[in-house]
Order: C-alpha cells, then structure tokens, then sequence
C-alpha cells in the first residue's frame, strides 16, 4: 500500500488533466482522473481520493453540484476540495464565475487559467 | 505486447470521447516554410479574445499548412483578421461548418490512430485535420456527421460504462450510447 496521497482530478477538457496528473505526479502524489461529474462521482466512491482538484462547468454534473453533493454526506464531506473557478473578465457570459464558487462549501478555489504554482501550493496547504 | 495483442482483436479501450460545438475551419496554404503570419494571428486573436479551438502546423520544403477552428459565432471577426492579414502568397480554404471529435487517452498507440482513421474511411466519414496534443486525438470531419462518426468509432472503441461521449461547452448536449 503505497503511502502517497491520492488526488482525483475532475474536468472535460482531457489536455488538462493529463497536464495536471503529470505535474501532481512529479510532486509525488498519485493521480486519479474523471471527466465530468458523474464519473467523478464514481471514482470517488471507488478510490476515496485525499483530495479532489474539481473544474465547475462540466458536462452531466456540474462541479457545484458535486462539490455540494460531497460536502453535505457524512461520508465524504472530509474530502478536501478544490474548485477550479472561471475568472469574469475572461469569460463573461457564464454562471461558473469566482465568486460562483466562493458561495460553494469548497475548501479552496483556483482561477482558470490555472497558476501551476498556486495550486500545488493550494494542494500542498491543505493535505498538511 | 499482451496489450498490444488483445487490441488487434477486441476493442479499444479509450478514456472518452468529447465533442465540439460548429465550427468554421480555415487551411492556409503558403508556399514557404516559413510561418510568421501565423504567429501574427495568434497575437491578433489573443488580442480579440477569439479562442482557437484547433491549431495545427505542418511544414516541409514545399510549404506550409496551418489549420484553425474558430466558433461559427466568431467567424465574421475572424474573416476581417483574416482578409487583413494574409498576404498573395497565401492561399485560403475555408470549410464549414466543421465539429472536433477528441477521443482521449491515446496512449500514443499508433494502433488507435490506425483504427481511427481506417474505420472512418470505410464510412467515407471526411477527414478535414487530424492531430494528437498531450493526451487526446483530434479530428475534425463535417459537423452533420458528428454522431455518425461517433457511431462508427464506438464499434472500434471501448467507453468505459459511465461515460457518455459528450459535447463541449457552450453548447451541452448528450449522446445517449
């Protein structure tokens, strides 16, 4: 049983969560991936992820929804989540804004485009 | 080379498949290697924050190729960048409407590609542009044939059972499997 942290990755766009798994590997975390809310749902369930870095605007379930979801079960609301944001200024016409997901019970918020930087940090701070 | 074998007689097994919204496609053809126009559109659509869905380059010492999608909402934005920026030596073809199929992970399997690109053919399913990025391959046919096209590869790929190949943002729309 390795002792590495297990972090699930959530969002549709496959490029990013590639790019992310590789990053979070190189930091010697272990990676799940899922590609929109339901499936995200699932590996949860399966894996018990330490940590979920979870995009807001998907397909079948919205990240709110999941993040939500996750928060209001006993089972699984100590699953640490970070909420990958849209920033207003760069996409105005959408209801997944910052501030959308401020009003989440997410623990932690990333803007996209994503600081690689910020969020290992992010990640780090919260799996101490 | 287990794995190797098993994909020769059975499926498959992909990640996902994530479809795009209509798109319009533009081919610029210039008879030199070199490519910085295109660069000068890249600035240009940053700029005007038009989002370029697919990119892809190919040279050789004949010429160049560069291949973009835009949004169809963006395409009379794009057409005044365009008419303003390409010189006599290129040559523009514009096809549309176009849509993206992305199936991913490839795994940098030449054996996929292979079974992508013969099984499409077989349904003279066009291929506009075809490239891979990090983790996802991506080609781009008539956007009328999204769902045929999908139809046709999932007798060659395997979906994992709680996925749903899926349209992108903005417009979400589901393929029922």
């Amino acid at each position: 049983m390795s002792d590495k942290k297990l972090i699930l990755v959530v969002d549709d766009d496959p490029d990013l969560v590639e790019s992310l798994a590789i990053k979070l590997e190189s930091e010697n975390f272990r990676v799940a991936k899922a590609y929109d809310g339901v499936e995200g749902m699932d590996e949860i369930k399966k894996e018990r992820p330490a940590l979920v870095i979870l995009d807001v605007m998907m397909p079948r379930k919205d990240g709110y929804t999941l993040c939500n979801e996750l928060k209001n079960s006993e089972e699984y609301k100590g699953i640490i989540i970070v909420l990958l944001t849209a920033v207003t200024d760069a996409i105005n016409s959408t209801n997944y804004t910052h501030m959308g997901g401020k009003t989440t019970l997410a623990d932690d918020f990333v803007p996209k485009p994503i600081d690689l930087d910020k969020l290992m940090e992010i990640v780090k701070d919260n799996l101490q | 080379m287990q794995n190797a074998c098993s994909e020769n007689i059975g499926k498959i097994r992909v990640g996902g498949i994530k479809l795009s919204s209509e798109l319009v496609q533009y081919n610029l053809y210039r008879n030199t290697p070199t490519n910085i126009t295109l660069s000068s559109f890249l600035r240009c659509f940053a700029e005007n924050r038009i989002n370029l869905t697919f990119l892809s380059l190919k040279n050789s010492k004949t010429g160049s190729v560069s291949s973009f999608c835009v949004a169809v909402n963006d395409f009379t934005r794009v057409e005044g960048l365009v008419k303003s920026h390409i010189s006599t030596e290129h040559r523009c073809k514009i096809i549309t409407p176009v849509g993206t199929i992305t199936v991913f992970p490839h795994h940098h399997s030449f054996i996929l590609l292979g079974r992508v690109i013969s099984i499409l053919e077989k349904a003279r399913i066009p291929i506009h542009a075809l490239c891979t990025s990090l983790s996802s391959l991506a080609i781009n046919t008539d956007y009328q044939l999204l769902e045929p096209a999908v139809e046709e590869l999932l007798k060659v790929l395997d979906l994992p059972s709680n996925h749903a190949p899926f349209f992108s943002e903005p417009d979400l729309k589901m393929i029922n499997q």
